[in-house]
């Protein structure tokens, strides 16, 4: 979205978006430098880091905007249901992972009560319409095709288990972070604008439903529908501020990801968290830009 | 018309026939070429890498969830 209404502005293309299909690709293509920056969940983030990888958190994606979701018609109508049930997640070291275990807690439930197997995420509707999972958990437009195509339900979303939930996180290289900190605090300003610009409250429908068209159209390469139900079905499914990393969130990530394994070590927040950037971006405004225009600010 | 004579045009179309069809080849393998180029190279990264290393863009990976 940055992208988009940037390259309609004086300042031109901030950055060079690429499109992946999972997040193992994305690791190794910021450990080989092909990428200087990622958008990736973030247990993976501080495990890189906790692993001696140079990069460091900067910003948020965005918050909530995951789910857990379940045939719709099928026998899973409470969390307790999943018991013996085959779950996929997009990843050990992903947000989606961890709030199972959140409410497997609520619910006195043990992590030898489910299964779970790694899959990308475009690929989880089509195996639980298939009946070869039994739920998922996993970041949006993938829960709302379930609930669109109508053989899926969500169970919950992630933030009924974990408020201020957040999942996707901005990832710089440490030597960018060094050589080009300007660059970083433009991809991060642009951001901070974009966040402003879809959760202004009065527009907030009108420009969500203008982002799912082009988004989905120009990056996504998805069905601008979905990403419309995604954005607007309600309009806090996801939401784009606050996006500064705060501690008390990202210990609660470190906590849960040294319970459930895979986290070795004790790490600090300022070993895997580059605070300037947020700082340098919270007096910033969100674009000057209303859908139809030519032209952004 | 000599046999000689008949000889001779019949070659003559036959290498009209030909360059016709290298041109249509030529033509041809441009034009996929040109769409290939069109749609399967990304200009940008590509231009962007030739840059000077402090004014490359970043390269920033996402994918299609939220």
């Amino acid at each position: 979205m940055t992208d988009y209404i940037s390259a309609r502005s004086l300042a031109g293309h901030l950055f060079i978006p690429r499109l992946f299909q999972g997040f193992p690709e994305i690791k190794e293509a910021l450990l080989s430098n092909q990428m200087q920056a990622a958008f990736m969940v973030a247990p993976m983030a501080i495990a890189l880091r906790a692993q001696g990888v140079p990069v460091k958190i900067v910003y948020l994606g965005h918050r909530y905007g995951s789910a857990v979701v379940v045939q719709k018609d099928g026998p899973v109508t409470s969390f307790a249901d999943l018991k013996g049930k085959t779950i996929a997640i997009p990843s050990r070291y992903s947000d989606e992972r961890l709030i199972l275990f959140r409410a497997m807690k609520v619910h006195g439930m043990n992590a030898s009560d489910f299964r779970l197997v790694e899959m990308a995420p475009p690929d989880m509707p089509g195996a639980l319409h298939a009946g070869a999972i039994d739920a998922f958990s996993v970041g949006e437009p993938f829960p709302s095709q379930a609930e669109m195509d109508g053989y899926g339900r969500v169970l919950f979303h992630a933030k009924e288990y974990w408020p201020d939930y957040i999942s996707c996180v901005v990832v710089v290289r440490q030597d960018v972070i060094d050589s080009k900190p300007e660059a970083v605090q433009v991809l991060v300003d642009g951001i901070a604008r974009s966040g402003l610009w879809l959760d202004n409250p009065p527009k907030r429908k009108e420009r969500r439903e203008h982002a799912a068209e082009f988004v989905g159209r120009s990056y996504f390469r998805q069905d601008q529908r979905l990403l419309k139900w995604a954005l607007t079905n309600p309009d806090d499914r996801v939401l784009y501020q606050p996006l500064t990393p705060l501690r008390d969130d990202f210990d609660l990530i470190t906590s849960l990801m040294r319970e459930t394994g895979v986290l070795d070590r004790e790490i600090a927040f300022e070993e895997y968290v580059d605070p300037q950037f947020a700082e340098g971006a919270k007096y910033q405004t969100e674009w000057r830009y209303e859908p139809g225009d030519t032209e952004a600010r | 018309m000599t046999i000689s004579n008949a000889r001779q045009n019949s070659d003559l179309d036959k290498e009209s026939n030909l360059k016709k069809i290298v041109i249509a080849v030529s033509a041809w393998i441009a034009l996929i070429t040109a769409a290939h180029l069109a749609t399967n190279v990304d200009w940008k990264v590509l231009l962007n890498e030739r840059l000077p290393e402090s004014e490359r863009k970043l390269n920033v990976a996402y994918i299609p969830v939220t």
